[in-house]
């Protein structure tokens, strides 16, 4: 039976997002992006093939908010449309987004619309870190991972351990049952 | 010219491990003036306790409407008139096939045991969701194709040995999300196309558990698509029956699986 030998297994993408101001310095995110590298490498995850994907600074090349959304968004496009997700259904994706900024939502409005618009982006599971104690920063992550998303708050000594729960519990918690689209779903994500 | 047609559906593994029955439904007919098929995917989430006769309504709803059409109707009617009428007079079958399903069979007990109070709060103000299922329905008839989409069954028309969706999907929702037949504006994402029967060799209807191993439409062609219609130009229909079964069974992602096939041969 040819046609069973092009089956793909389902892939969990996971995207990390690093948007920080230069108060955290390169070397910091580089440690960030290697611990968890390596805490998904220890994983037993050999049922779940999974794609790790950073989102920051040296990836981007560039340090506006609006430019990791943009990333972000071209990552969630279906692969037909040039994007990197799957056209049919999937797992849906993890995306946490880290940062200590406070950029107010004027500055990257265009470009949060249209990752919004990414139905995988709306599918996916959604987190905010919040590092530091600027309240503004949870402002904007709010705004980014909209009311459906988490937000957690931490400090640089504690993210690691934070990171590598969260993502443990995207692989414990596999459920991926299909739900009919609720129009509420718009008026929730569509203001800010 | 001939017409075939196809339909196979199989309960996926992970449906038998959690005790679920099988949600998807299809269905083809076949008569002298038209083929007909029909492929429904009824929502896997907790609160849609009864999508397995949703989805089995849907097909009917479909094989009842387009056994009424005739093609006087499509020539004499105005393109979006008869769409819109398609649209509403599925939406009210369905509607009436699961109100009548209700009505005789209120929500039991061990139907609700597993759902939370704000989950049989919302079944008991709207019943019609715990049915919510996806449809997709194609006819060939006199000279002409009609094919009726609602949600992520995937509608696609067959050309020298590839397949091409016959909608536009590229704004689709994705990951496991759905429009749906228990929408209250479903009518507004019911997707009609009269074309036609020689844009299109074939229709390939099927389901999500059917075509989401293969992640890409590329992928689906190369692997599924084409080795299948090759096997079915020489007549080997139970081919695909296992493949099906063996995709449901261990090989696919656990889902229900469903396919519906209509194809013209000499």
């Amino acid at each position: 039976m040819k046609q069973l030998e092009g089956i793909k297994q389902e892939i969990q993408h996971l995207l990390i997002a690093i948007d920080t101001s230069k108060r955290i310095s390169s070397q910091i995110i580089e440690n960030i992006r290697k611990n968890l590298t390596n805490y998904l490498n220890s994983l037993s995850v050999k049922d779940s093939k999974y794609r790790l994907v950073f989102f920051d600074r040296s990836s981007i090349k560039d340090t506006r908010t609006s430019s990791f959304l943009l990333a972000m968004s071209d990552y969630l496009n279906k692969e037909s449309n040039g994007g990197q997700m799957p056209d049919f259904r999937n797992r849906p994706p993890l995306i946490v987004y880290l940062s200590d900024k406070t950029t107010q939502f004027p500055f990257f409005k265009i470009q949060l619309n249209q990752l919004r618009n990414r139905w995988w982006f709306r599918a996916s599971n959604k987190f905010g870190i919040a590092i530091g104690d600027n309240p503004n920063t949870s402002i904007m992550l709010r705004t980014i991972v909209t009311n459906k998303g988490k937000i957690l708050r931490t400090n640089l000594y504690e993210l690691d351990s934070l990171l590598n729960m969260i993502v443990k519990m995207t692989f414990v918690n596999k459920n991926q049952t299909r739900k009919c689209l609720d129009s509420y779903l718009f008026i929730s994500e569509g203001g800010t | 010219m001939m017409i075939k047609t196809i339909n196979f559906s199989a309960q996926g593994y992970s449906h038998v491990d959690n005790n679920k029955p099988c949600q998807d439904y299809s269905l083809s007919y076949q008569d002298n003036e038209r083929a007909i098929i029909a492929v429904a995917d009824g929502h896997g989430g907790a609160t849609y306790i009864r999508s397995q006769f949703g989805s089995k309504y849907a097909c009917e709803a479909i094989l009842d409407e387009f056994r009424e059409l005739d093609v006087s109707q499509i020539k004499k009617n105005k393109k979006s008139e008869l769409e819109d009428k398609i649209k509403i007079s599925l939406l009210c079958r369905w509607n009436e096939y699961i109100e009548k399903h209700f009505a005789q069979n209120k929500f039991r007990k061990k139907e609700l045991e597993k759902l939370d109070e704000d989950q049989i709060f919302g079944l008991k103000t709207n019943f019609t969701k715990a049915y919510g299922t996806t449809m997709a329905g194609a006819m060939q008839i006199g000279k002409y194709y009609l094919i009726v989409s609602l949600g992520d069954t995937e509608v696609m028309g067959i050309n020298s040995k590839t397949a091409s969706p016959i909608f536009d999907t590229s704004d689709d929702p994705a990951g496991n999300i759905t429009y749906s037949l228990c929408q209250e504006d479903a009518f507004r994402y019911i997707r009609v196309k009269i074309c036609k029967k020689n844009e299109y060799k074939g229709i390939l209807l099927c389901t999500d558990g059917l075509c989401g191993p293969y992640h890409d439409y590329k992928n689906f062609n190369e692997s599924f698509v084409k080795p299948t219609l090759i096997s079915l130009s020489k007549g080997n229909d139970s081919e695909l029956e296992q493949i099906i079964k063996t995709l449901a069974s261990r090989a696919g992602n656990g889902d229900d699986v469903s396919i519906g096939l209509l194809i013209q041969h000499k």
